[in-house]
Formats: C-alpha cells, structure tokens, sequence
C-alpha cells in the first residue's frame, strides 16, 4: 500500500486532481441561502414545478426490504459521472466487472465465471426482463439499451431472487427504471467526447399532457475507435503483426426508447443494437483482422396495466413480445501450409419470444401483503445458424420452440409492529427439463428504533438456456438436452444501525453453495465441446458499509467486501474471484447542490486465471466535476477514470488465448447536456 | 503480477495529453468560477427541497378544512407537529412565522415520540421516522389530523398527503379515502394539483 501511495504522490497530475478535489471540500455549500424571499408567496400551481436542490436521503426502501439491496439514483451517476452501465455496478458493493473488450461480464460476490454471457443475473428494465432466451444474457456493458442520462434508478438487490422472478435470477436482481416524461418537461440533449474518440450524442423529448398522457422518447448513439493499436504478447511474431491489433477495438452502439403512458395503461418500447470489433483473436480467429466483428440487436415491446381499486387491491398485467438477434463475422485461417487461407465464418442467432404474466397483490389491514401470480413465455424462434460464406458450407441450422410458465406466491406479515415476515414460493415448469420450486423466507426485525436485523434464506435456478442445449454444429460442439437447471442455496445475516441520521453502518454474513453447475467440457470420445451439470461450489462472505448522507456537507461511502469460493471437485477458489473489494465513493457539493466534485476509489484484489496463474490486485481512482445550470439549462461535467494509468488485467476466457486482458489506462469524458422547453 | 507489457502507441500519448489539458482547463475555469461568484451564474435563486417542503406543509393549512370542533375558537392557532426532522420543524416555523390562514395563527411544534398528539391539526412524518406512521395513525384513530409523510415512491405506509421527489422537483399525493375518514375537506385546488394516487407497488 504505502508503495502505491509513493508513486502516486510522484504523479505531478494526481497531484493537481488531489488539490482540485480538495480545494473543492472547502467551497461554500449553499452560497443562495442568503436570498430572502418568501416562499410562501409562491402559489401552489408554481409549486410543483420547482426545481429544488436535494438533500440526499437514505432510501428508505433499502432498510425495509426482506433482502440486501443497494440504490443508484440519477444523482448519484451525475455526481460520479458514470459513462456506462458496468461504470454503475462495478462501483456497487460487492460486485466487480470484468472486460474482454468483447463484453463486459458482472461479478457478484465472488462469482465471476468466465464466459457465462451475465446469465446468472436478471436484468430488468422497468420490471421487464431483459436476459434473453439463447444465451440468458443481459447487457451490461455499451450494449445496455438505456443510456446513463435517461436512468432515473437503479434498484440493485443481492441474493437468489427466483421465487419471484425464475430464472436467472441467481445472484442479483437488477431493476433499472428509466425516468418519466414528467422529469424532462420538454426536450433535453447531450453530447459526450471521451479518450481514444469516443463520442457520444443523446436527444430525449419528455412530457406529461393535462389529459394524463405522459409521453418519453429518446435516442443515443455512441461511436468509440478504441485502441487504435493494441498489442499482445502471445501474438508476438511477424505473420502476426508483432502482436499488434490495428483499429480492432471499435464500438459502434444505438439506443431507442419509448414510453407512452396514461392511466394505469403503459407502453414501452426498447432497442438497442451494438457492433463490436474484438481486439484479442477470441474464438481462434485470425488476429489483427478487422472483419472480425459481432453485431447484437436486442428489442422489446412491453405493454403494461395497472390499477389499484377498493384501495386494497392491486393488479399487475402485462404482455410483451421480444426479440434478440446477433451476426457474427468470424474470419478464421483454415490454412493448413504457408499462405493464409482467411474464411469468413457467419455466425448468427435470430429469437423472439412473447408473453405475458398478471399479478394480484391484497394489502390486508394496511400492513399485511399477499400476492400471487402467473407468468408465462413461448420462444417461438430460436434459430442458431452458423456456416462458411466464402465456400459456402452450413455446420448448423436449427430452430427449436420452447415454453415455460410458472406461479409464484408471496407473502409478508408484519407479525408485530418491529417484525416483518415474508415468505415466498415459486414454481417454474419448462419443456426442456421438468419443474423446478424455488422458496426464499425472510425475517425483519428492529428491536430498536435505529437498528434493523434480517436474516434470509432462498433458493434460485439458472434454466439451461438454448445455446447449451442445442448448439450442435459437430465440428467444434454438440448439444446435451439432458441438463437440468443449475441451483443456488443461500443463507445470509444483515444487520443494520442508524448511527445518526446521517449516518448508516451495515454489514452481511452469507453462505451460497451452487449445485448442478453447467460446466463446459471436452468429449474424449469424438473431440466435441459439449455442457453438462457437474459439480458444486460453496461461498461465503461478509461485507461492511459505512454511508453518510450530507456529514460535514459531504455525501460518501465506504465499503469492504470479503469473499472466498471453493469448488468441492477442485478443492480450489473459482478463477476471476477476488478475496477482497474495497471502496470509496465522496461526493463534496459545491454551489448549494449544483455542482460539485465526486472522487471514487477501488481495490480489486488479485484473481485467479483459467491458466492457475493470478491477475494482480489493482487500485483505481476517477474523479468527477460537475456544474449545473452553468447557462440557463446547460449542465457541463468532465471525468478522469484511472487517474493514475495503473496497469491492470482481468482473467481471459476460455476463448482467448491470453490469460489476462490488459484494461484501459486513464480516459477522459467531457460531457455537456442541454434542457429546453418546448411550447 | 503478470509479466504482460505494453506497447501504447501514439494515440494513448495524444489521449493523455488531451487528458492533462483537460484537467488544466478545468482548474482554470471551474475553479475561480466558484471561488469568486457567491450565487448561481444563471442568476436563479437555488431553492432546498425543505423550503419547498414548507410551502407545500403551509399550503396544505390553507387549503384544508377542518371540522369547526377541531379548533377551540374562532381565532384559535392551527398547530402544526413535525417529527423526527427538527431542523425542518425550525425552517418551517421561521416561514409562517406571523402568518395567518383565516385569522388564525400558525405554530410549529418539534414533537418527540411518543408525542402528544391531540393538539395537533396538523402533523409532518419525516422520512427517517415513517416506521411510526403507523403507530400515529393508530393513536389519531380517524381524528381530523392532517398527516404529512415524503414517503418514496412505491412504499405503502404514507400520510393523507404525501410529498415525493421527482426529477428535482417536489410533488404530492393524496389519499383522498383517508381524508375522508378523518373529516378533511381537501379544496378542488389542491385535487386537481396532485399527482394520481397510486396502490402499493409490491414487485415492480
């Protein structure tokens, strides 16, 4: 540590970035106190239209839910000038991200299977899931299909969450919920430019009509070169372009989203399509070959009802039609002498499902919840294609039809006025594989007003998705229709205390143990990959929280995660699993809340690679400005992530042949947005 | 620590310079910006979302109605409790300090729990409180108390009027069927003005 520290003492320009944060500590917090006016002349309908300076709050939602759960709020991405959604979650307690320049994958508490696709996190966005039906993969990197700006919340809740929502819902459930028309009340625009020509332009136009019809559309879309040269040791020789990749790291991605409320009724419709270029010759491409390029399209259409009557009931309906759609260009060299002999191999998934689930919940004697509810989805395409297009030859090309429905019961008895019990139960049946019943069981209990204890029991499931069922092309892998779901158990202890109002400590205790894992492996029999359900991995963990709200005019958190992970077949910690996260988010307001400065720091501890060798730890520091209304409407905002360039490698897949992928050194993002009314 | 190195190119040396020039450029600009003006450079007073807040609590006084066997005389003061929120118990006692809604005073109360409630019209819940909502609500019975809670968005335990954060501004509910039951009338005004009450929002 104190190693680290002396180095970035002899950075000249992490000295001037300490005396920036610091100068800004010391600035007057709210300079237009001073104004005397009387509020109360303000009339009521100028009211509601106010724009107010918050004070930031404790989400009460946070202490009072049967689970551990974290809340990002828009703010909150203002202050840290997230640029990414895997900006957000990797500064959220607990979890970290890894990036292969390809995708960017979630790691939740100690779990960071290499090439799982973020299949064993749901995503949601506004209760609608988003993981899809070939890969059970849910974007979190530039291919999420809502930009920064539009995100009014982001709920994050740790642990199974499967007797509510099924499948992969395993380690976190994540819910995204986009701002309303309302907020924007008119049009609102960015524009972004970042390090290594990364640009960045979004146009939103919200609004809600006296009629009760709120309206919200908006578009983005980012264009990054990446890397302009990259260079890779293990590709070091002349046939390989000394191991430099040219140009191969460009992200090309586009947003649409659409909402159209009034009344209870709402409709949403989402797109996002992302093209990236990959550096590292994943997959045995051939390197440095630019063809090499994988495009993915994900969009839904969600229509929603919603009605509470007789004050006590509440029903939930929705149903919604999905697609996702990847192209593939993999140029591979089928060269067996000396000259290349370059094929351009297509691989390419079309899916769509449809659906639909209802929901009632009964609030008995104002305290007491019950729900139940169905849901139900048909996967009515699920084409997986792949073949040669210079000589044209077609290893794969099925297309399979599947349905799954489920039921799911919850319920929470406020048993006294400082214990809450909730319990919940869920059964999912899918022609694939059977049925499987996923509980979870919760007890709140505050035995003082300040001091909350939960503690928590749940199951979860990861259906075997199509991709590991089906994906038969026989030259490299065969399917296996015989999986079964993979399991999680978990127990876990969270206690919470309000030291004052200002300020919270908590700290979790948890025991996950995975069964059944889908594992990938090699057929010795004909040579051929194939997925089967073997093995099992216990985890456990604690993790430490220490959050003020407006302490000294400071907003700031600091968090310690410990997690260990055994797999019983190995005897051995899982690869890309680090012992320790540590964190520090501070946010200093300046100008009574309109701008300030938000400093974030992170250590990642070492990890273990597929090749059982170890990524060392790093420690990585951004830094954020921010200036509101510094014009009438004009927010500016200009970020440093990695401040200190600190050399840092994540685990490769089993795709890759690097061990480690070297990540980003420090960037920049300038950020500029613009609100107007339209009348 | 793996022994991978690097070789950055000239892009990375041009991205870092563009990166220190930036950081320059913001110590010139922000920085003296913020030093030497005292208020906000669009010259719109910055508003806290408590003085809102207050507005709101003081409106919901003028707009309401309580049953005349609320108040002892005519020119009795409407007394307002605030929990669990002193330093918003002092604002609002400093705004409607002199102030009078149809002759009658107005008086803020910094109540501890568990606070006398019966002689209170009105009562502010702050968010750090909102467990006792219910113990409030039991102890009022269907007593012609106001209850004022900033309860978020999808929790169920909330005042008659609720006031919500949205998108930087401040907004209210109503429950109209609680107002009811504690013989409130609640003026067309201030109907028409609130935000659609909506159920508890248990899953999503």
């Amino acid at each position: 540590m104190a190693h680290v520290f002396r180095t970035h003492i002899r950075d000249g320009l992490g000295v001037a970035c300490w005396i920036l944060f610091v100068c800004s500590l010391g600035f007057p917090q709210s300079v237009a106190q001073d104004n005397p006016r009387d509020i109360t002349e303000i009339p009521l309908e100028e009211l509601n239209k106010l724009e107010v300076y918050s004070a930031s709050k404790f989400s009460q939602k946070a202490s009072e839910a049967p689970a551990s759960i974290s809340i990002v709020t828009a703010a909150d991405i203002e202050h840290y000038g997230y640029r990414t959604f895997d900006d957000i979650l990797r500064a959220t307690t607990g979890f970290f991200i890894t990036n292969d320049r390809n995708y960017a994958y979630l790691g939740a508490r100690g779990f960071g299977l290499t090439g799982d696709y973020n299949s064993r996190v749901l995503v949601l966005i506004n209760g609608h899931r988003t993981n899809d039906t070939v890969y059970g993969s849910s974007a979190v990197g530039t291919d999420f299909p809502i930009p920064m700006d539009l995100i009014d919340r982001i709920e994050i809740v740790r642990g199974p969450g499967s007797s509510l929502y099924g499948t992969n819902a395993f380690f976190a459930v994540i819910n995204v919920i986009p701002k309303r028309g309302r907020v924007f009340d008119g049009g609102y625009v960015s524009a972004e430019a970042g390090s290594r020509q990364a640009y960045r332009g979004t146009a939103t136009f919200g609004e809600k009509y006296d009629s009760g019809l709120e309206i919200l559309f908006s578009g983005s879309y980012l264009n990054s070169k990446g890397y302009r040269r990259l260079y890779f040791p293990e590709f070091d020789s002349p046939e390989t372009n000394n191991g430099i990749a040219e140009d191969a790291d460009t992200d090309r991605s586009g947003t649409f989203f659409a909402d159209v409320s009034f009344r209870g009724f709402s409709t949403q419709l989402v797109y996002g399509s992302r093209e990236k270029r990959f550096p590292t010759a994943a997959f045995g491409t051939a390197f440095n070959d630019r063809r090499t390029v994988v495009e993915d399209i994900k969009w839904y259409l969600d229509f929603k009802y919603e009605r509470t009557f007789r004050d006590s009931w509440n029903l939930l309906a929705r149903t919604f039609i999905d697609a996702y759609d990847s192209y593939g260009s993999y140029i591979y060299d089928y060269s067996t002498g000396d000259e290349p002999l370059l094929v351009n191999n297509r691989d390419i998934v079309h899916s769509k499902w449809w659906g639909g689930e209802a929901q009632l919940t009964r609030i008995i004697a104002g305290k007491h919840h019950l729900t139940a509810g169905t849901e139900w989805r048909y996967s009515f395409r699920a084409n997986l294609l792949n073949y040669d297009e210079d000589e044209y030859f077609l290893y794969l090309d099925s297309d399979i039809k599947t349905t799954d429905s489920a039921v799911y019961f919850q319920g929470e008895f406020a048993a006294r006025d400082n214990i809450l019990l909730s319990a919940g139960v869920r059964y999912d049946h899918y022609d694939t594989f059977g049925g499987t019943t996923n509980p979870r069981v919760a007890v709140v209990y505050s035995p003082r007003k300040h001091t909350t204890a939960k503690v928590l029991y749940g199951d979860a499931f990861r259906a075997p998705n199509h991709f590991e069922l089906f994906y038969e092309d026989n030259v490299s892998g065969k399917g296996n229709p015989n999986l079964r779901p993979e399991n999680i158990r978990t127990v876990e202890l969270i206690l919470e205390h309000y030291l004052s109002r200002k300020l919270r400590i908590s700290g979790s205790a948890y025991q996950y143990k995975v069964k059944n894992q889908i594992i990938q492996e090699l057929d010795p029999a004909d040579g051929l990959i194939f997925y089967r359900n073997f093995g099992t991995t216990d985890a456990h963990g604690a993790e430490l929280e220490l959050e003020g709200r407006d302490v000294c005019g400071l907003d700031g958190r600091l968090s310690y995660a410990l997690q260990s992970t055994e797999n019983q077949e190995s005897m051995a910690s899982l690869v890309n699993s680090p012992h320790h996260i540590a964190m520090m988010k501070l946010f200093a307001p300046w100008l009574g809340g309109r701008g300030g400065a938000g400093l974030e720091m992170r250590y990642v501890s070492s990890r273990k690679t597929l090749g059982d060798r170890h990524v060392g730890g790093f420690f990585l520091t951004n830094i954020n400005v921010l200036y509101k209304k510094l014009l009438p409407g004009l927010d500016l905002s200009a970020g440093l992530y990695n401040v200190f360039n600190r050399k840092y490698y994540h685990p490769g897949s089993a795709e890759h042949i690097q061990d480690a992928l070297q990540q980003d050194g420090r960037s920049f993002r300038v950020r500029l947005g613009y609100g107007f009314s339209v009348q | 620590m793996f022994g991978v190195s690097t070789n950055s190119g000239s892009a990375i040396q041009a991205a870092r310079g563009l990166g220190r020039a930036l950081l320059f450029a913001i110590l010139l600009a922000v920085v003296p910006e913020c030093l030497l003006s005292n208020n906000a450079a669009s010259g719109e007073p910055a508003v806290t979302e408590y003085e809102v807040k207050a507005a709101y609590v003081f409106n919901f006084a003028k707009f309401v109605e309580w049953p005349s066997s609320a108040f002892p005389a005519k020119n009795s003061p409407i007394t307002i409790g605030v929990i669990g929120n002193d330093e918003f118990g002092t604002l609002l006692g400093n705004i409607v300090k002199g102030k009078t809604i149809q002759d009658r005073p107005i008086i803020v109360r910094l109540l501890k729990w568990p606070a006398d409630l019966h002689s209170v019209h009105m009562v502010f819940v702050s968010a750090s409180e909102q467990k006792l909502l219910k113990q409030i609500s039991e102890k009022l019975l269907d007593r012609p108390v106001l209850t004022v809670t900033e309860t978020e968005e999808g929790l169920q335990a909330r005042g008659i009027m609720n006031l919500i954060v949205e998108g930087g501004k401040v907004q209210f509910e109503i429950d109209i069927a609680s107002a009811e039951k504690a013989h409130l009338q609640i003026s067309s005004k201030l109907l028409r003005l609130a935000r659609e009450y909506t159920g508890k929002n248990t899953r999503r």
